[in-house]
């Protein structure tokens, strides 16, 4: 009877162990950060802690939640860091010169909607390496924020007669957040438009089989990343009302950390989903947060984040039979 | 026709950097830049092409097999670190510097094989992870200090032309050797057309991608040592700083695989990376430092998609050119 | 088996880092109560205790470095001043290109409830970060914070903030003066075909004034000089790489006199420099004046005489006293006369021959990583506390900072 009762529990353990590997790295901070800061007089759920956690958490964790739609393509996008500086750039200069954020991000989705419809369509169309483009758009983006920032005369640009506190409040963070996975979970879940993205990145050729245009499905997927990129972006320039050259340096590889710490198939498919996104960013976060509050020397933080990223992606990536995976 | 054949596929491999050199020589002699050309250019391009080529095969090596490897920048960046510190405790000893690079990027690499090999895990999240222990580790040794020998002769030998072309002449026939004399390197082409089907009939994956490392490591050891001796190299205090390495160095093997088409990736691997140096150099000649970095920057990020778009619709292009004479031939 | 080895694996990580982490500090003992005066006696005043200073908090260094010989000399200097003064010392890495957002989360991340003041070296994000600290005392070190004082800069509103306290900079806050200094060195070294490397303005504003009060003060010489000095060329501006090697190939550069590196020369001209030297495409004579410092053997000892670094600027060591001492006064409620928080000049090494060179490199803070090294020792540093001292003035202690000199060490 025993027997019996376990096996349906093992099986759903089997079959989920990658999800439970994922949220396993992000209850262990959460029970070592609760453990150990307290014996050294600290606190990590302290409100002020609790609020840096957000502000290290919202940013990459608006990327990565409008990420996951490409990823589960099993495509990569190493543009995004750039664009995050470009769209916090001109939501500051439209700013200053009208007196209003809405003319910024209004200019920056449209920006958001070519560059993804360019990413989205080129490597379909002209059957190119789907991240060729997108390091294309990489480096176009790098040079033009440099020749802006160059011409402009300073290294970085601020709000001068708008509020932007409004976005360092941890519950304005934590609304959008939600507010977004909300949508990119439904979706992603509940609309052809993430059925049909998870098609594409399980087998592409079966997907363009059974009717999937992939060029219309792509582009609408990079789309939505883009808008998710704007909205990172927003918040990105609302810690300081600022933006600067180096402004979303090494963002796509840190969406790429935590998408993967989550558990998220790079190759994409079937098995992607909108909780690894939220799930590796916190965890990312938590991190960053915590280990200094225990002791950890700055150079000593990073060494530290690699090893739980070996030991967690060890245990939720691995492919225990057959090929090497690619 | 044999003879056009090879005219063909001279013509076909010589074509981009000869035209990008002609450009670059036109813009640079309009804005009196008249040393383009001379022989101290490319005494002093010698060393910028040889890091190229020797980065590109060592990435290369490993994409043609399937593979996208992020952690290549921080390999050469911990290997020069350790090497060059040790070879000036060793009273600027370079062959000690040679062979810990060699031995340290080998090393290093079958690490990251065995990783993937016996962890199973998927190569990119495997390479992204030892990305970022071995950026760490640079934290942690010789007080973050990195290496300096800038101002070292001795060791900064591999710098200078045309000693750098040992390391590069070294890394290009490892290169070509495991490409094509190698029974390994023909099992890993089987492996990227049809993994499965390739181990069916018996191939041994494990081996060959341990094997594949070792040779990726003594690339990346030949471009380690110019990479050293090319200036300071400081620790890596943000994560994933060297990746950019990858974005940078992977353009030539784009070219590459268009390109060799007509000489093999090889060569054409070579041809790509001239061409961008060539880019790079005149476009920084011509504009000032403060714009000829970001334009050069912008001008390569274009130019790469142009000539993926070029290398894959090449043929319908062709096409369309040829069917245009023919319907009016018709008409 | 992998919950169990992620469960072995989680609980030596915990055991490990409870292990490891620093033990909390001991509480400080409680001061002795005033003995009672004898009523029958005549009342004489009791002596007030002499008050203790432990547990003061922990001093956060925000820096622009990580690692190399500034940073270990730097982390000694202050990390002995503050045990001293009864202060924790912490350090967290700013962002490597002063970005507002990543400063302000980089303090963040390091902040505790203890940290009562900090020591910056970027200005970048300062105005959030003192928004988001009301109560932390704020202090520069090694920065001009230009975006502070200018009416327009991004920080302006700390200018106004009394728990901003002020800086000591790198060197000159005015570049002018900088320029003018070099000036005076290629003057004296009788240099006259003479190039201008620098950093670009948007990010070194301060280096684009030296280079406009170099000009000036050559052209100013030229008035009445026999042999007039040439500046071949415009200013060349690095964007952050080494000096390319075709630099040597254009026209009037392969037989400079000396090259004057605004820019940190020895990280991004020197290089070059050596290398062109070998090739053959600068002469074997030219020289180079810059600013920076760098411990290795090879570059120390091409420093002055017939080396390539003809002259080198690097500020004194000593300099994150300055900031300490404006927070400890601050803390301690014994602000010295006299003090504002404007941008202090720094004293600066100005090393010229083998002989500066070789004090510096056995005889200061800087060359040998050693406080006890020091200019200022730290018990020279507490004595110039208000808590010392409550007599010395604002003035008295940035006189003493900028007193500092490589001749001291003859």
């Amino acid at each position: 009877m025993t027997e019996k009762k376990l096996n349906p529990v093992l099986s759903w353990i089997k079959l989920h162990k990658t999800e439970i590997g994922a949220y396993c790295g992000l209850l262990l901070c959460i029970v070592l950060f609760s453990i150990v800061p307290p014996l050294k007089g600290k606190s990590i759920w302290a409100p002020d802690k609790l609020a840096t956690l957000m502000s290290n958490v919202i940013v990459m964790a608006l990327l990565s939640v409008g990420a996951v739609f490409v990823y589960a393509m099993g495509n990569m996008d190493v543009s995004i860091g750039k664009q995050v500086g470009l769209y916090a750039t001109i939501i500051v200069a439209l700013g200053n010169s009208t007196g209003s954020l809405i003319p910024g991000i209004l200019v920056s989705l449209v920006i958001a909607i070519i560059i993804g419809a360019m990413n989205g369509a080129i490597g379909e169309l002209l059957h190119i390496h789907p991240v060729v483009s997108s390091v294309a758009f990489m480096m176009a983006l790098g040079g033009i924020s440099t020749v802006t920032y160059n011409g402009l005369g300073s290294r970085n640009v601020g709000l001068t007669s708008i509020d932007y506190h409004l976005f360092k409040s941890p519950w304005l963070m934590l609304a959008a957040l939600v507010v977004e996975v909300i949508i990119i979970t439904y979706l992603f879940n509940y609309t052809k438009y993430g059925k049909y993205a998870k098609s594409i990145g399980a087998n592409p050729v079966a997907a363009e089989q059974s009717g999937i245009n992939l060029v219309k499905y792509k582009v609408i997927s990079y789309i939505i990343m883009g808008f998710c990129v704007v909205l990172a972006a927003l918040f990105q320039m609302g810690f300081t009302g600022s933006a600067s050259d180096s402004t979303g340096t090494g963002f796509e590889m840190n969406v790429m950390v935590a998408l993967i710490l989550g558990g998220m198939p790079l190759n994409g498919g079937m098995r992607s989903k909108v909780s690894c996104a939220v799930v590796g960013s916190f965890t990312l976060g938590l991190l960053a947060v915590g280990l200094p509050l225990i002791g950890v020397k700055p150079n000593q933080v990073f060494i530290i984040k690699a090893i739980i990223f070996l030991v967690v992606v060890l245990i939720t990536c691995r492919k225990k039979s057959g090929t090497l995976p690619r | 026709m044999k003879r056009k054949t090879t005219l063909g596929r001279i013509i076909g491999t010589l074509a981009l950097p000869v035209a990008m050199y002609l450009i670059m020589m036109v813009l640079c002699y309009s804005n009196g830049k008249m040393y383009f050309g001379t022989w101290n250019m490319w005494r002093t391009l010698i060393v910028d092409i040889a890091l190229s080529i020797t980065c590109a095969m060592g990435i290369g090596l490993q994409f043609k097999c399937g593979r996208f490897d992020f952690s290549g920048g921080a390999i050469m960046l911990l290997t020069s670190i350790v090497a060059g510190n040790v070879a000036l405790s060793m009273d600027n000893s370079v062959a000690a510097m040679v062979v810990l690079c060699i031995a340290g990027c080998v090393i290093l690499s079958v690490l990251v094989a065995v990783f993937y090999v016996f962890g199973r895990v998927p190569v990119v999240i495997t390479t992204i992870g030892f990305a970022m222990l071995y950026e760490s580790v640079t934290c942690l040794i010789y007080g973050s200090r990195g290496i300096n020998i800038v101002s070292n002769m001795t060791l900064r030998i591999f710098s200078t032309y045309p000693y750098a072309l040992i390391p590069l002449a070294l890394a290009i026939a490892i290169y070509a050797f495991y490409s094509y004399c190698t029974v390994s390197g023909k099992q890993a082409q089987l492996l990227a057309n049809n993994q499965q089907a390739a181990v069916n009939i018996g191939i041994r994956e494990k081996q060959n991608v341990i094997i594949s490392y070792v040779f990726s490591g003594l690339i990346f050891g030949c471009a380690t040592i110019i990479y050293m001796a090319n200036g300071m190299h400081r620790a890596a205090t943000t994560s994933m700083a060297t990746v950019g390495e990858l974005f940078s160095n992977i353009l030539p093997v784009f070219i590459g695989l268009i390109v060799g088409v007509f000489c093999g990736d090889t060569i054409g691997t070579i041809v790509g990376s001239l061409t961008l140096c060539l880019m790079s150099y005149g476009l920084k000649a011509v504009f000032s430092d403060e714009l000829g970095a970001a334009i050069s920057t912008i001008c390569m990020g274009v130019f790469i998609l142009v000539i993926n778009v070029i290398g894959s619709q090449g043929g319908n292009i062709v096409k369309l050119f040829r069917r245009k004479p023919k319907e009016e031939q018709g008409a | 088996m992998k919950k169990i080895l992620a469960l072995l694996l989680s609980m030596v990580m915990v055991f490990g880092l409870v292990a490891c982490g620093a033990a909390p500090a001991a509480p400080a003992d409680p001061a002795a109560p005033a003995a009672p005066a004898d009523p029958a006696a005549p009342a004489a005043p009791a002596e007030p205790a002499a008050p203790t200073y432990e547990d003061m908090g922990t001093i956060l260094w925000l820096s622009n470095l990580s690692g190399g010989a500034q940073y270990d000399a730097t982390c000694a200097y202050l990390g002995a001043l503050c045990e001293a003064l009864g202060y924790e010392f912490e350090v967290c890495f700013g962002d490597p290109f002063n970005d507002a957002a990543n400063n302000l989360l980089a303090v963040q991340n390091a902040m505790t409830d203890d940290v009562v003041g900090m020591i910056t070296s970027q200005d970048g994000g300062l105005k959030d970060i003192m928004e988001a600290y009301p109560e932390l005392w704020v202090a520069g070190y090694n920065c001009d914070m230009r975006s502070v004082y200018a009416a327009d800069g991004a920080n302006a509103a700390c200018a106004s903030n009394d728990h901003y306290l002020g800086t000591i900079a790198d060197g000159y806050g005015d570049g002018f003066f900088l320029g003018n200094q070099m000036a005076r060195l290629i003057i004296e070294g009788g240099y006259e075909k003479v190039a201008v490397i620098n950093f670009p303005v948007f990010a070194y504003p301060n280096l684009t004034e030296a280079d406009a009060g170099l000009r000036a003060a050559i052209a100013e010489y030229n008035a009445t000089a026999d042999k007039p000095i040439e500046i071949v060329g415009d200013t060349t501006t690095l964007m952050f790489e080494p000096l390319p090697d075709s630099w040597f190939l254009e026209a009037g550069r392969g037989d400079l006199d000396v090259i004057i590196g605004l820019c940190a020369g020895v990280q991004f001209v020197y290089p070059t420099m050596v290398g062109a030297m070998a090739n053959g495409t600068c002469a074997a004579d030219t020289k180079l004046i810059t600013s920076g410092f760098e411990t290795d053997p090879d570059i120390i000892a091409d420093i002055g005489g017939d080396g390539v670094i003809a002259g080198l600027t690097v500020s004194a060591a000593e300099n994150p006293a300055y900031g300490l001492i404006l927070i400890d006064n601050a803390i301690t409620g014994n602000v010295a006369e006299g003090t504002t928080n404007a941008c202090v000049d720094s004293a600066e090494y100005v090393i010229d021959s083998v002989e500066d060179i070789n004090n510096v490199m056995t005889k200061s803070m800087m060359g040998t990583g050693d406080a006890a090294n020091a200019h200022l020792t730290v018990e020279e540093v507490l004595a110039l506390c208000g808590r010392n001292n409550p007599s010395l003035t604002w003035q008295e202690i940035v006189d003493t900072f900028q007193a500092i000199s490589v001749d001291e060490l003859k």
